[in-house]
Order: C-alpha cells, then structure tokens, then sequence
C-alpha cells in the first residue's frame, strides 16, 4: 500500500512537470524550441562560378561573378528554400548535404558550419553554376 | 454544293496536317548522308564523329574515348564505376562513361532521329541525345535541346522520357529560358530499340517517340526556337546530387544502331504553280522544295491530282492556294499535307 502511495506521488510530481499555462511561474522563462533549420536560414553573399561547354570538347567556356542568394524555410518539414537569380529550389537538408526536393532535380550541396554555403545547380546539360559563399 | 465541298476538302486537309509529317511518310525530307550514320564498321568514323577523354562539370564522372565503341552495327557508350578512382583538378572520381559528337556545329532545322537502347534502372543513369552551341562572348547566345533525356527518377521507372528545351535571354549566355516535359507510359527504354527524333522548323519544334508526337513547342518569347547552328551529342552523365549514398551502379549501355539527319530542300524565293505533280513537283529540282508560294491548279487550265501514296506536303513561306481543278485521290495509304512555315535556312 505504501508502495502505491509513494508512485502515485512520483506519478503525480512528473505530470505536473509537463503543465504549462496557469500552474506556469509568470516569471519563469518559457522553453522555447528551437527549429535546426534556423542555423542554415539568412543571405549569403557567393562567388558564382558558370561552367559551359565550349565548341572544344577539352576546353570549357568559365565565367564568375558574385550574388546573393537568400535560404529561407520551407512549410514543410526540413525543408529549406533557396533564392538565387530570379529562381526558387528547394532542398531537403540530410546532415550538413542537401539534395533535391522533391527527388530528382538538378542541383543539392552542402553546408560548412553553419555560415558557408557550397550550392550547384544545372540549367542542362552544358551549363552548371557552382555557389560558393558565406552568411552576411 | 460547292461550299460543301469546299468544306470537306478542308476538314480533310486539317485532319492531314495534325498527322506527323516524318520522313517515312513525307517524301519531301531527304536523308543527308553527310551527317546520317549506321555505325557499320569497327570504329567511329572520323570524319563525322569527334571522340575525346575530357571532364565534364558535374562531378562524378571522366568520359573516355575507351568507353565508345562501334561493334555489330551499333555504337556503345558504356558507363561504369571507376576502379581505381581517379583524381584530377583536386576532385576525385568515381565513374567512367563516354560522348561524341558531330566534328562541327552542323545541325540546323530538320528532323534528327536516332534508334536507341537507352540505360535504365539506376538513378545514377543520366544519358542524352541532344544539341547545344553557344557563346558568352559578345553578341552572346546560348541554345540546348534534349531530345531524348532523363534523369534520376525517369531511369528508375523505366518508362518515362525527358524533352528539354535551354534557352537564353537575347544578348545572354544564361539558359534562363527552360521548358520541360516528362513523358510517361512509353515502354521499357532499354529492352528493344526506339526511335527518337526532333523535327526542328524555324517555327517550332516538335518531339517524337517512335514516330509518334509526344511533344510540340511552337516558336514564343519564353521558349524560343533556336535559330543558330549546333552540335549534335550523344552521352551519358553520372546524376551527382543525391546526399544519400547509392547502392552499388553496374556497367549499363547507351546503344545507338543508326542517327539519320532529314533535310528539307529550299527554294523560298521562288512561287510555283503546279499543273501536274509528277512533272512540275515531285521530280524538278529542287523537287518538293520549301517554296515562296504554292497554287495548285487553274479553271480550265490544269488538273493537278495528289495520291496519298505519293506521301506530299506542299510547304510555302506566304501561301498555298488549293485552285479549282485540284484533285486530292484518296486512294492508297499516304497523307497529303499543306504547311506554311517560315523558310528553314
């Protein structure tokens, strides 16, 4: 019996931990969780490398420049969008690589800490820019 | 009763020109043996073909020359893991195919049509039949055309093709002009060959599968028709952006048994009258030539008559006039055409 009693209590202490609302301490910060995605979300200012093929087969046509490009969340899940040159893709993060979302599309890459950014994307067969940068 | 006739001549030319004019049923293209090849032989031949190693940019995979071969009157070009791996330029790879092409920027209008065995079964699989040229120096320009295409997902599902027109901007050598469009339900790409083509006007261009449209993109702002001379490709890319790791890619081939290249003759300055096909049209050089102007027949002065048998398309830039007199004999498997294009020169 005593046995009993002194689960119910432990029972009723560890509930009591998960309440929130009007039981809460007003002046006791509230846990605010926070979404992984953040850490990858912001500008960042790349160096854009543009590979095409030239009408040599051994040689390719380079041109660079610098841009923006702009990652924001996506509504769903660990998904991420990125804004680069007037286009919107959307990658689905797996560590610090991200790939294609959906599946399939041509482009992913992947983050260095969480202020580098290295992003290709291929507009057909002959021409792919690579995004190379840093948050600002 | 005249206008009732009138209007069946015309519901039957309208049904004719939906139908696809390919070369097995218009007469009027003619195979250019320069650049037409059916890889008889035990090599490719040099003097249509280039082969070279060389890296593309995507990462995964260094093409070799070892990697396109001609064997049994078809061309191969294999892709495959490779062991070991090599490292060039700091990036290390880790597969191996093959590409050629046409020695010059040399397709221009017209229908292009390979037979092919295309890889599938491996998202890795990234094989194409397609055109390109460009330049980012000024005036800048730059045109892709994949004809036949697929990426990850359709070599998973073995029955889907690709068709994709890049374009740029004018005065740019970015491809931000892109249309797209997968088709499904074909069957299995690899198993027995298949044909698939291009018919490039200067007004549109339209795709083929096994004869069949499965796509058309007539000439617009947004998905422009390219007007410059290309090279014409045939390749397979390793597809290099999944983040997950694949299972293990086995050897596959990109089988090509024959590339015919369709011309079209032009002879866009000058109007043509024709009293009798067989005489003033089908025969007389330039024979079935893309004219300025087409009329067909005069009261009382001629009685031109088509079979469908003689597989005919009238083709003028301004106009075709179908005159009294003109006789459309419906015996005989064919179809009679009438097009007004823009001269494809």
């Amino acid at each position: 019996m005593k046995k009993i009693i002194i689960l119910s209590i432990l029972g009723f202490i560890v509930c009591s931990a998960f309440t929130t609302g009007i039981l809460q301490d007003k002046k006791t910060p509230a846990l605010i969780l926070t979404d992984y995605r953040d850490a990858y979300t912001g500008v960042y200012f790349c160096n854009v490398t543009c590979n095409r093929l030239s009408g040599d087969v051994q040689e390719r046509d380079i041109t660079s420049d610098t841009i923006s490009i702009n990652i924001t969340k996506d509504a769903v899940d660990s998904i991420l969008k990125i804004n680069f040159s007037k286009q919107i893709v959307k990658i689905k993060l797996l560590s610090k690589a991200f790939e294609p979302y959906p599946k399939g599309g041509y482009y992913g890459g992947r983050f260095f800490a969480q202020d580098s950014i290295n992003f290709s994307f291929s507009q057909g067969r002959s021409t792919s820019c690579n995004y190379a940068g840093k948050k600002v | 009763m005249l206008k009732i006739h009138l209007i069946m001549l015309l519901a039957f030319l309208l049904v004719q020109v939906a139908k696809a004019q390919i070369p097995t049923e218009d007469l009027g293209w003619i195979k250019d043996t320069t650049y037409s090849d059916d890889f008889s032989g035990t090599s490719l031949k040099t003097y249509k073909w280039t082969v070279a190693d060389s890296v593309p940019d995507h990462g995964l995979e260094m093409m070799f020359k070892r990697n396109v071969t001609v064997s049994g009157g078809t061309v191969k070009i294999k892709v495959d893991t490779l062991d070991p791996n090599r490292t060039y330029g700091g990036t290390t790879y880790k597969y191996q195919s093959g590409t050629f092409r046409l020695n010059a920027a040399s397709a221009k209008f017209g229908y292009l049509e390979m037979s092919a065995k295309l890889p599938v079964g491996h998202r890795a699989y990234w094989p194409a039949f397609w055109v390109w040229n460009g330049t980012c120096t000024i005036p800048k320009w730059y045109d892709e055309v994949d004809i036949a295409e697929y990426g990850p997902d359709e070599s998973i599902n073995k029955h889907q093709l690709t068709t994709n027109t890049h374009m740029s901007n004018p005065s740019s050598c970015n491809l931000d002009l892109n249309y797209s469009k997968v088709t499904s339900g074909l069957p299995r790409l690899d198993s027995t060959f298949h044909k698939y083509a291009l018919q490039w006007d200067a007004d549109g261009l339209t795709f083929y599968f096994d004869d069949v449209v499965i796509d058309h993109q007539p000439n617009s702002a947004l998905v422009p028709t390219p007007q410059h001379f290309l090279y014409l490709v045939f390749d397979i890319y390793v597809y290099p952006w999944d983040a997950t790791p694949w299972p293990h890619m086995p050897p596959a081939y990109f089988e090509i048994d024959y590339f015919n290249y369709y011309k079209l003759n032009i002879d866009c300055t000058n109007a043509l009258t024709i009293s009798d096909p067989s005489t003033n049209y089908y025969t007389t050089p330039p024979a079935r030539a893309v004219k300025q102007s087409i009329t067909t027949g005069t009261v009382g002065a001629s009685s031109p008559t088509f079979n469908l048998s003689d597989k005919c398309t009238l083709r003028a830039t301004d106009y075709i006039l179908l005159d009294a007199g003109t006789t459309i004999n419906g015996t005989g498997s064919g179809q009679f055409s009438v097009v007004v294009t823009p001269c494809p020169n």
